[in-house]
């Protein structure tokens, strides 16, 4: 066997008594080794124990491997056997494994530091600011055709994402020609929200095949609708009163 | 337990699933910590390890299960902030080198649940800070925790100097290996081996006697 083999490599008995190893093995492992039992760890000798009697095909498994340097040098074994002797070839893992864990060494510090009380109080505001969102864009049925959306607060993205699914579930369950939505008591109008919006226009569109209106824009809403340069795919109304007028 | 139950908790561990491992823990009838710790989380982290053992899961698979099971634990077993009328005090921590601690941090919430102060240091903490924490701490109780045989020989440092504290500490000795092994000639008699969970609990218990008698 040549002793330059680039991998740490041992050739055993069935007694387990080391026949030779390369040069990377002499590296890695203990000062004269003489069994195979010596260059692992204590605790994964169990694990070595199994493959110590001859067998079909190579197997491999991960053990410890008492290191020159260092007691634990975690390795990928590859072992088969051919006749008398088995070849075993030892690979370091080592490294890969060491930044994991680092990383949960790092995640540990990170738990350590966590006030738990904080995080779940934290948790509970975000599950009231999603409530708060729902109940910030109510579907509300007027009549069996007509359906009314007031948006109260500030329009935002994420507020407009919860509106949206509510506001699909109940336009699909219901049959309404008219929808209006209500900015009435809406504040601030920011881009991505108005993004999120014109996303759900477009999709009521889809459903109902009509467009639906807007009413209540104040001129605040104007100047930042314009600015914004939306097009929606919607009609324009004054207000719900003017509607209701209209339709009786 | 039944059986079934420590290997759900495994495989919950090992998938990294630490919001069904809750959720799983929580609806067991038994709420009481010291049983959750000596009857799913302990026998499931061996299992783990028997796991490994059988060659069915690798190194990389019981870090991902330990890390869970460290989330699991400080989320479900944290300290109330509230509570204030606490008599004792108590450290623990892992000697150099050991970074198995998950044992150490469940005797660390048996103690907090009786109303401990606890100061808990974790994997792998050099002597030198343990005792420059111990001297101005000064905490009735020291608990060391040993896993690796490797990490033995500096057992018996540890013990020697804590135990020379002028406060006179109570020193707690356990970890997988106090259960193995007998580690008593590391004490210099100069510290209590706890072999498992239920004699840290015989422990306190005599303790607490002990205390109201006085």
């Amino acid at each position: 066997m040549s002793s330059a083999l680039p991998v740490p490599y041992v050739k055993i008995n069935k007694d387990g008594l080391i026949q030779c190893m390369s040069q990377k093995a002499i590296e890695l492992l203990p000062e004269h080794v003489k069994i195979i039992q010596d260059c692992f760890d204590g605790e994964s000798h169990n694990k070595l124990a199994k493959y110590l009697f001859p067998f079909e095909g190579e197997k491999s498994f991960e053990a410890n491997v008492n290191g020159k340097d260092n007691p634990f040098v975690l390795c990928d074994i590859h072992i088969s056997w051919e006749g008398e002797n088995a070849h075993v070839v030892f690979n370091p893992i080592g490294t890969h494994v060491k930044g994991l864990e680092e990383k949960l060494s790092e995640l540990r510090l990170r738990l350590a530091s966590t006030d738990f009380e904080l995080f779940e109080k934290k948790e509970a505001l975000e599950e009231a600011m999603k409530r708060l969102d729902e109940l910030s864009g109510p579907f509300i049925p007027i009549s069996e055709k007509m359906a009314f959306v007031p948006l109260f607060g500030d329009i935002t993205e994420s507020k407009m994402m919860t509106v949206t699914g509510n506001a699909l579930k109940a336009a699909y369950e219901g049959q309404f020609e008219d929808i209006f939505f209500d900015l009435s008591a809406t504040g601030e109008i920011d881009e991505p929200g108005v993004q999120k919006l014109s996303e759900l226009f477009r999709m009521l569109h889809y459903m109902n095949g009509k467009p639906v209106s807007i009413i209540g824009i104040k001129p605040k809403h104007a100047r930042q609708l314009h600015k914004l340069d939306v097009d929606w795919p919607v009609y324009y109304e004054t207000s719900l009163k003017e509607v209701l007028l209209q339709q009786s | 337990m039944a059986t079934s139950d420590v290997e759900k908790l495994a495989q919950l561990f090992l998938d990294g699933d630490h919001t069904e491992a809750m959720r799983f823990i929580k609806q067991q009838p038994n709420q009481s910590r010291m049983v959750l710790f000596k009857d799913l989380f302990t026998p499931a982290m061996y299992r783990i390890g028997e796991l490994w053992e059988n060659n069915e899961i690798s190194v990389a698979d019981e870090h991902l299960a330990t890390g869970v099971c460290d989330f699991v634990l400080s989320r479900l077993f944290q300290v109330s902030a509230e509570k204030l009328s606490k008599n004792n005090k108590a450290m623990f921590l892992c000697l150099q080198g050991e970074q198995h601690y998950l044992g150490l941090k469940m005797i660390n919430s048996l103690f907090e649940e009786r109303d401990w102060e606890t100061k808990y240091y974790g994997a792998s903490l050099p002597l030198e800070y343990a005792l420059k924490s111990a001297l101005q701490w000064k905490p009735e109780v020291i608990g060391l925790s040993v896993s690796i045989v490797y990490n033995l020989p500096v057992l018996k440092n540890y013990v020697r100097t804590l135990a020379a504290l002028p406060h006179k500490p109570t020193i707690l000795i356990g970890g997988r290996l106090a259960n193995k092994y007998d580690l008593e000639p590391y004490t210099n008699n100069q510290g209590i081996i706890i072999n498992n969970l239920e004699q840290a609990e015989n422990w306190l218990d005599e303790f607490e006697e002990k205390r109201i008698k006085v």
